[in-house]
Formats: structure tokens, sequence, C-alpha cells
């Protein structure tokens, strides 16, 4: 999916045709977020069955809420039951905290500039220093979403597989 | 709905002198009011200017009640920060000749940030380098360093709930299956290393030795490992290994 918004990114900036350089420009977001949401959603799925299905405009909260709640439970219990220590609990949960705001921060941006992109087509793309932007995004920082989003679930997957949930 | 909604609840957030919000719009499609907060804004701690993650959830759902109207908090992520992060990554691979895959950092406090970092060909020596070169330039920017996650790490070693779990499922397991088992995601596990691990749990009555040299956990040994009805659960893992087992 990713390279698909490269390819459309590098044909908007190259675009003479304001129009053209706007569809190509918008559509870019539109990879770039789906590659970021199909990295995250293919993780809730391993998690949970029913993750799998989360509407995209609900998976920043069940970041925060459901994955949060399930990891922080389930450390407390290895530490009364003395598989872990309470530091290694603590550097988990930080590490857990860390990364799934990050992504989930990351998901309300992209997904915030997707649908303008998609439904809001009087707002157009600007060109500024060979720069394409929608609103306040830059393409040039949605093109690394989905390496950001397979960072975070690397150490979101790290701190579920270490707690004894998968 | 809405432009009535969204002047009222740009009047509400304006009284109560919520400065750490740089814009509130509606978005027509599925008419969600979105409240963008920059998060240099967000602090561990609520204090004069700034918020913190605990007070825009709250803020979320307390608006989103009293207007029933979906809300959404949207974290913007600054130039300074991505300047900071592109600079920091050219810098790294202008030291370790492109051997840095990707880098990314997050401030947990003002001057306190946590980095991912993804490194080709790692070992534990260029770890260590780059941590302290990372360390030393933070430093010298007045910026201090928290975690680092490395996302191409390969010496990491497993924790005594992911090895309970792995026996749980494979039991009763001889060591040596356990090894190659461990070192899918583990590459770097020993045998000795494992075998210390597992007369570890075995003193702590969680696992027992079995004859012809194999493992099994002890009935505390299993009321430690999560179990539940998703397709992710240790039972539905165990199922499967069994009915391999017997093909």
């Amino acid at each position: 999916m990713k390279v698909v918004g490269d390819q459309l990114s590098t044909w908007a900036i190259a675009q003479k045709d304001k129009q053209k350089q706007d569809v190509f420009g918008r559509s870019a977001f539109n990879r770039y977020y789906y590659s970021a949401f199909l990295i995250t959603r293919q993780m809730l799925g391993e998690f949970e069955d029913r993750w799998k299905s989360t509407a995209h405009r609900e998976i920043p909260n069940l970041l925060r809420a459901s994955v949060k709640r399930k990891v922080e439970s389930r450390l407390k219990i290895n530490v009364r039951t003395r598989i872990m220590t309470e530091s290694e609990k603590s550097r988990f949960l930080m590490e857990l905290k860390t990364s799934l705001n990050e992504l989930a921060a990351l998901l309300s941006e992209a997904y915030d500039v997707r649908i303008i992109a998609d439904y809001e087509p009087e707002m157009l793309v600007t060109f500024e220093k060979k720069i394409i932007s929608l609103r306040n995004y830059k393409l040039t920082s949605a093109n690394n979403w989905p390496g950001r989003a397979r960072a975070y679930c690397k150490t979101i997957r790290r701190v579920w597989k270490g707690c004894g949930l998968g | 709905m809405a432009l009535v909604d969204l002047v009222e609840i740009q009047d509400y957030l304006h009284e109560g002198r919520r400065d750490y919000i740089s814009d509130v719009r509606i978005r027509p499609s599925d008419e969600t009011i979105l409240i963008y907060v920059p998060r240099e804004k967000i602090a561990p701690r609520v204090r004069s200017g700034f918020t913190s993650l605990r007070q825009l959830e709250n803020l979320r759902k307390n608006l989103g009640q009293k207007y029933s109207v979906n809300i959404e908090i949207i974290q913007t992520a600054s130039t300074s920060h991505q300047e900071l992060e592109s600079g920091v990554y050219q810098l790294l691979n202008r030291r370790f000749k492109d051997k840095i895959v990707s880098f990314f950092i997050s401030f947990r406090e003002e001057s306190l940030l946590d980095s991912w970092i993804e490194v080709s060909d790692l070992d534990e020596s260029l770890r260590r380098e780059i941590e302290g070169y990372l360390r030393n330039l933070y430093d010298e920017s007045s910026l201090s360093g928290g975690y680092f996650t490395w996302l191409s790490s390969s010496g990491e070693l497993p924790t005594i709930p992911a090895l309970l779990r792995l026996i749980k499922v494979n039991q009763p397991v001889h060591i040596a299956s356990l090894l190659t088992l461990v070192r899918d995601d583990y590459p770097t596990v020993s045998k000795r290393w494992l075998s210390r691990k597992l007369d570890l749990l075995r003193r702590k009555n969680l696992l027992v030795w079995q004859k012809l040299d194999s493992y099994a956990l002890t009935s505390a040994g299993i009321a430690v490992v999560p179990t539940g009805k998703s397709r992710s659960s240790s039972d539905v893992y165990r199922a499967l290994a069994l009915g391999r087992r017997k093909c």
C-alpha cells in the first residue's frame, strides 16, 4: 500500500496541472492512511478476533482503553503470582503506554486527513517548497505513517507477548 | 445539528481557558467535532498552558455526553518535532554508514524523549555504540534520552510469562524441542540459558521435570498462563499443537 502512496505522491509533485496535482496528492494521503490502518488492524486481529472489525475512528480509543486495560491487568496478575518483578512491570507499562498513545495519535491524525482527502473535495491540496499539504498535513510526514505504525505495533506486540498474552 | 453545536462547544472550550487547544472544527461526513491539540502541549501532568492525556480523555467524554455528539481529540505533530526527528536520523546515518533503516522519536515530557530505532545487521556492540552516541547527542542538546526501542533487536530474551505460555501449549516438551520453539521468536537464546530458567521455574514449583527428560507445567504453572475464548487463547493454541503432534 505504501508503494502506491509513494508513486501517487511522486506523480502529484511532478504535475503542472493544479487539478491533477490535487487528486493525486489526496489519493496519496488516503493510501498512506490505509497502509498504517491495515498494519494496526492485523495486530489487533492477532490479539482478539473481535477487535479486527473495529470501526476506523474507534481504533484510537480501543488502543488507549481496551488494549491497555487488558495488558495492565495481566501485568498485575503476573506480579501478584510472582512470575514478574515490579520493575519489569513498570518498564513494560511505560513502553506500552507510549507506543499505544503514539499509534492512536498517528491514526487519528491520519484518519482526519484521509476523510478530508476523500469527502471534503472543497479543501484543496497546496504545493509549497516542493511539499504537498492538505490542511496542515504534509505528504512528507504522511509517507512515514506506515513505518511508524509498524514500529509502534512491534513494541506493543512485544509487551503483549512478554506478559504471556500471546 | 451541527453548526449550533460547534459554536456552543467553541464557547464552552473558550470559557474554560483551554489555551492548549489550537483548533476546533466539525467533520461533515460523520458530524464529529474535532478538537486539535498540539503534541507539545501535552504533559504528564496538567499545568498552566499544558494538558494531559487523562484530562483530554475526560474532556472528550464529558463533551460527548453534554452535547450528545461524537468528539475526537487529535494530537497534532509539530513541525519542530518532525525536523528534529529527520535531523537526528540523518546524523545517525552519516555516523553509522546508512545502517539506520528508520528512526522515530516521541516526547514523553517537554525534554524527555523516547526513541524507536531500526538498524540493519544490529549486534550488541553496535547497539551500545548507537545508544551511547544518541544519549550524548541528546545531552548536548539539553534533551534527555528515555527508552530506546530496538526494532531489529535480536538479543532479546523471553520473559517468564512468555516461556510458561510456550510450555503450556507444547507440553510435555523436551528441552531440545522447546529450544527450537523459543528460538523462533528469540534467536539468541542458548541451551544453557534455557535450562537455567527451567530449573528456576521448577524450584518455584511452576514446572515439573518428567521422565524422558521432558517438562510440563504444574497446576500452579497452568494457573498463571492466561486463557480466553479468543482464537489467540493459549487453550486454543494447545489444542492445535496437540492436533499437529498426532499427524
